[in-house]
């Protein structure tokens, strides 16, 4: 396979969910059928052979379809690190959800070349009774490392993170921010092609800020394909080669970061 | 011919294609099969995870079903008389009690996974399988420590084993699918259900009364066999029983049955599982 292709094409994306009612639900889902099932079984079943997509015509369920993200199309050449942009529940992170494949499209489709490593929120597999380098280990396999690579880069890891002394205490011992250092320190040591990287920046101090955004750059370096979230907009104009918004589900705009950047704290003055 | 640019070449199998659900579901069991090692680490933290802090720590293996057994001599030995086929009441409830404690734990704890990792389902991918197979893969070691009390008591009681007992593996093999076949359909419910939870102490309690584990096999009657045979755990008894203790009926004709509804209900739960899979992180 060759860099002749982006490494990542993505061709409207959309994810919808069901609001109100119950809560959040997908419309394909089990509840759904289930709900269904006790109120027309007849037409669970033909739907259960029949048509695939989700459409909107559920008048027995109460709510209405939403979607989170929709028609979003973008393309991202090898090495380049693209910022995205937008407000609190404009879909920024159901966008990286998808493409991590935590959770499935509605519509649309997306093609990823290469390793792909996420890191949404720092930290999130750590189990609190384990030690800061079981915690590694586990949160490392999780993330796609194979064990020889975590071994192999561990005293790496635990440097970074600065949490040297306490390593072979309980991860519910640490402070807030020692997990969160530890939770990017082993995110940033995915040898992955692709990277997929959620607010991890937006906690932390200063001075681990400025070491996590060097690491981040000279990773961008390295020729991985960054996809990169984040409120902190001089981070963002620093890192990134390009960047795009999102309103309301939609991609409203592609463009240089400066640009994308200029017009999101226009519109956020606005409203 | 390396690429010039770049010192990697990417591998065309590390294509990633984000698409909607359509369709059956394909099994992508060499998926799980690449990431064996999140199985095992898996595995290991929960069993570390469960016994911190813990006076008895892993002893707890051996108390629970220890206590067990203690009890039911006293009650279908002592008080009402149960018959054995001449085997010692504490070994013949033991040999069942070992295996039984590990499906009870297997699926209790895989019942829950999903719940218990949801901010792991939320926020990386890896094929969800692992994570019911991880809590049914990681109760073997409780299940061992289990296995080596009731071998100290099978010599206590100088009961030599016999040659039937290399096929002991075949029985804990078939254990382990039972409860794994079990734990795909509950884990996925539960995810939407958590009523799965609610019931499955008195599911498992009930279980039990319907499992030889007290009691013989051979007592229920002959026109009740099939039947009886349609829980699996039936025959998961038996065959320990059969393997490790004298004089014990063998595995019959019926057992066919029990392998059947295992194997039907193993690719159905892994059908299912898939089929829910997609929406485990927007339900949990």
């Amino acid at each position: 396979m060759s860099f002749d292709k982006p490494a990542i094409v993505a061709e409207g994306l959309g994810k919808s969910y069901w609001v109100g009612g119950h809560k959040l639900i997908d419309s394909m889902g089990m509840h759904a059928l289930v709900d269904r099932a006790l109120t027309s079984p007849g037409r669970v079943v033909t739907r259960l052979i029949g048509q695939k997509k989700p459409t909107s015509h559920y008048p027995e369920i109460p709510g209405h379809m939403k979607w989170a993200l929709r028609n979003v199309s973008f393309s991202l050449e090898w090495g380049e690190v693209l910022g995205i942009v937008g407000h609190n529940g404009a879909g920024k992170s159901v966008l990286l959800k998808l493409l991590s494949r935590i959770t499935r499209p509605t519509e649309g489709h997306a093609i990823l070349r290469g390793r792909v490593g996420s890191m949404l929120e720092a930290g999130t597999s750590f189990h609190g009774e384990l030690t800061g380098r079981e915690n590694i280990q586990l949160s490392g396999a999780i993330l796609g490392m194979r064990r020889s690579e975590i071994n192999r880069r561990m005293d790496e890891i635990i440097e970074f993170s600065q949490v040297e002394e306490y390593i072979d205490t309980p991860v519910k011992r640490y402070s807030t921010g020692m997990v969160l250092r530890l939770g990017f320190s082993v995110a940033a040591h995915l040898d992955t092609d692709i990277m997929l990287i959620d607010e991890v920046l937006a906690v932390g101090d200063q001075q681990f800020k400025r070491r996590c955004i060097d690491k981040m750059r000279s990773v961008a370096k390295s020729g991985k394909t960054i996809l990169f979230v984040s409120h902190d907009m001089d981070v963002l104009k620093d890192i990134s080669d390009r960047a795009i918004l999102i309103r309301e589900g939609s991609l409203v705009m592609k463009g240089s970061p400066e640009d994308v950047v200029e017009e999101h704290l226009k519109n956020a003055g606005r409203s | 011919m390396a690429p010039v640019n770049s010192q990697r070449t990417i591998d065309e199998r590390h294509t990633t294609h984000v698409k909607p659900p359509s369709g059956f579901p394909t099994l992508e069991l060499g998926e799980v099969w690449r990431n064996r090692d999140i199985v095992l680490i898996l595995a290991v933290r929960d069993i570390k995870v469960r016994y911190k802090q813990s006076f008895a720590g892993i002893s707890w293996a051996i108390i629970q079903p220890l206590l067990t057994m203690i009890v039911f001599t006293a009650v279908f030995a002592g008080v009402v008389e149960v018959t054995t086929h001449d085997a010692p009441y504490p070994l013949f409830s033991l040999a069942a009690l070992v295996p039984w404690s590990y499906f009870v734990h297997a699926i209790t704890k895989a019942t829950s996974c999903l719940v218990t990792d949801q901010n792991l389902i939320t926020r990386v991918y890896f094929p969800r399988l692992v994570l019911p197979i991880s809590a049914v893969v990681g109760g073997l070691v409780d299940f061992f420590i289990a296995f080596a009390l009731l071998v100290i008591l099978l010599v206590i009681y100088g009961s030599a084993p016999t040659l039937k007992i290399l096929l002991l593996p075949f029985f804990l093999l078939f254990t382990i699918l039972t409860a794994l076949a079990l734990s795909l359909w509950l884990s996925a419910i539960n995810v939407q259900y958590r009523d799965v939870n609610n019931a499955l102490p008195f599911f498992s309690q009930v279980l039990m009364f319907v499992s030889p584990v007290a009691y013989p096999a051979s007592s229920i009657p002959e026109k009740w066999q099939l039947l009886y045979a349609l829980n699996p755990m039936a025959t998961v008894i038996n065959g320990f029983r059969w393997a490790l203790l004298e004089n014990q009926p063998g595995p019959g004709i019926y057992s066919l049955v029990s392998v059947a509804v295992v194997l039907i209900a193993l690719f159905g739960g892994l059908y299912f599982f898939r089929w829910q899979e997609d929406r485990f992180a927007d339900v949990v």
